[in-house]
């Protein structure tokens, strides 16, 4: 699947074909012009159809200069009504969110924005997604946070924890039944 | 001078592992007129759960806006992702009834509410603007004088700048005035804005820590005699995981001593090293805490 969807990226923006006219022969947003679900309706506002793509996002980018990523093909990805393709995709788990895509992009798209709305809508459709999430949720829902207090070492290999450091005990909610049952309920969701 | 008080929020990271931070702060702050009130029954703030879903997200950092709101005080924040959280939290209440009601009839559950009346601020702009540059300078009893640091504000401090960055998001200044009042000089670096890697660290560990060693490798050619940082993700990655980075990137030459700014602080205002927890910073630290010896 990655394969191919990269194949689709890469055919848009080389072989003499330009993204413009794709985006013109294209029905351009078209599947975001009728919205079915709220996650689609959070990708319809980080506003994909005014990428008129400049690459400013790609230039800064510092995932496209270490994997095969690029967040402006993604946003030409969505102008083309590749979505499916998108979110069945490892790409959109490759931004680092550093958000300078969405700082500095001269026409307020938000690449970052559009990715992370790729990455709810994949989750919503129930497809899979990376692990490691499940496991922050599960530690939230069990501890009120993503992870324990730990020991960790000083430089010469001792190891130390809140206490013998002399800190006060640790956060969690008060009523852990109570939080986990709030939680559990918009894990449904 | 009116007193401050604010709600101490750790969040996960810090209060789990990044214990110098912590430590610098709890020894640093109250000396410098912060009182520093404890948030019982503080959770996470949501903000790696944004990615997957949004409901879940919205709750943990409203919840923790809650308890701030009972307190009847605003909060401090340490953490990058935790203080961009809570305030896009606090822009989706806003903007949404609907979120707002939905939220609060389960905040209700657990016995909190969320009156729209809490601010939030980083450290930095804490120490900043509301502490001031020039208290912190009247509390320097050793000046750290004739060391070089660059600096590394991370991406979420100053991004998105729709929520009101507490520095220019493209030419932050404030960090290096804190660090300057504090007797050191600090050095400009192209790569200043980029960032540490963190958060694609879970799903893509060799590219987070590729970004995390060229930072570093930027760092170490502007010559500087080490980097303050002020966010426990970035300490993780180009402290903690330095090492790991190095290998990632082929550059053994790598050697930059990172900070807390707070770990800073206490030493320019003479406090003793253990109680800012200078022994937990894994980078190689020591050069630096002989100078000031």
């Amino acid at each position: 699947m990655r394969c191919e969807v990269r194949f689709m990226a890469f055919n848009l923006v080389k072989d003499g074909v330009s993204v413009k006219s794709i985006w013109g022969i294209l029905p351009n947003g078209m599947p975001l012009t009728s919205c079915t679900s709220e996650m689609e309706e959070i990708l319809r506002r980080s506003h994909p159809e005014m990428c008129y793509h400049c690459g400013k996002c790609a230039s800064g980018c510092p995932s496209a200069r270490l994997l095969e990523f690029n967040p402006r093909v993604i946003v030409g990805m969505v102008q083309a009504g590749l979505v499916d393709e998108l979110l069945k995709s490892s790409v959109i788990w490759m931004c680092a969110s550093c958000l300078k895509c969405k700082e500095r992009c001269p026409s307020e798209v938000a690449p970052s924005d559009v990715i992370q709305a790729l990455r709810l809508m994949t989750v919503e459709r129930g497809l899979p997604f990376p692990e490691g999430y499940s496991t922050l949720m599960f530690s939230i829902l069990e501890h009120g946070m993503i992870q324990t207090p730990q020991e960790v070492p000083t430089r010469e290999l001792e190891f130390v924890d809140r206490k013998s450091l002399g800190l006060p005990e640790a956060q969690k909610p008060k009523d852990m039944a109570k939080f986990s049952e709030a939680i559990g309920r918009l894990m449904e969701e | 001078m009116k007193p401050l008080k604010l709600a101490l929020y750790l969040g996960c990271t810090i209060q789990s592992e990044q214990y110098a931070y912590e430590m610098s702060v709890r020894e640093t702050l109250p000396r410098l007129g912060v009182e520093l009130v404890e948030m019982e029954g503080a959770s996470c703030c949501g903000h790696p759960i944004k990615n997957v879903s949004m409901p879940m997200w919205l709750y943990l950092s409203t919840r923790n806006l809650a308890i701030a709101s009972q307190l009847g005080l605003d909060i401090l924040t340490l953490c990058n992702g935790c203080y961009m959280s809570l305030r896009e939290a606090q822009k989706a209440l806003d903007e949404d009834a609907n979120l707002r009601s939905r939220i609060a009839q389960l905040l209700e559950a657990e016995g909190l509410k969320y009156e729209g009346d809490v601010k939030v601020y980083h450290l930095l702009d804490a120490l900043h603007d509301l502490v001031g540059v020039d208290r912190v300078k009247d509390a320097v009893e050793r000046p750290l004088e004739g060391l070089r640091f660059a600096t590394h504000y991370g991406c979420h401090i100053l991004r998105p700048s729709e929520l009101g960055a507490p520095d220019d998001p493209e030419d932050p200044h404030k960090l290096e005035e804190l660090i300057e009042a504090l007797g050191a000089e600090t050095v400009d670096y192209p790569e200043k804005l980029d960032c540490c890697g963190a958060e694609l660290a879970m799903n893509y560990s060799d590219a987070a820590l590729t970004m995390a060693g060229l930072k570093l490798r930027a760092v170490q050619r502007c010559d500087a005699d080490g980097l303050a940082v002020i966010c426990p993700f970035c300490m993780r990655m180009l402290d903690a995981k330095q090492d790991a980075a190095k290998a990632v990137i082929g550059d053994q030459r790598i050697s930059v001593p990172v900070f807390y700014y707070t770990q800073l602080l206490g030493l320019a205002m003479g406090l003793p090293q253990e109680g800012l927890g200078l022994n937990l910073n894994l980078s190689p630290v020591d050069g630096v805490l002989g100078r000031l010896a």
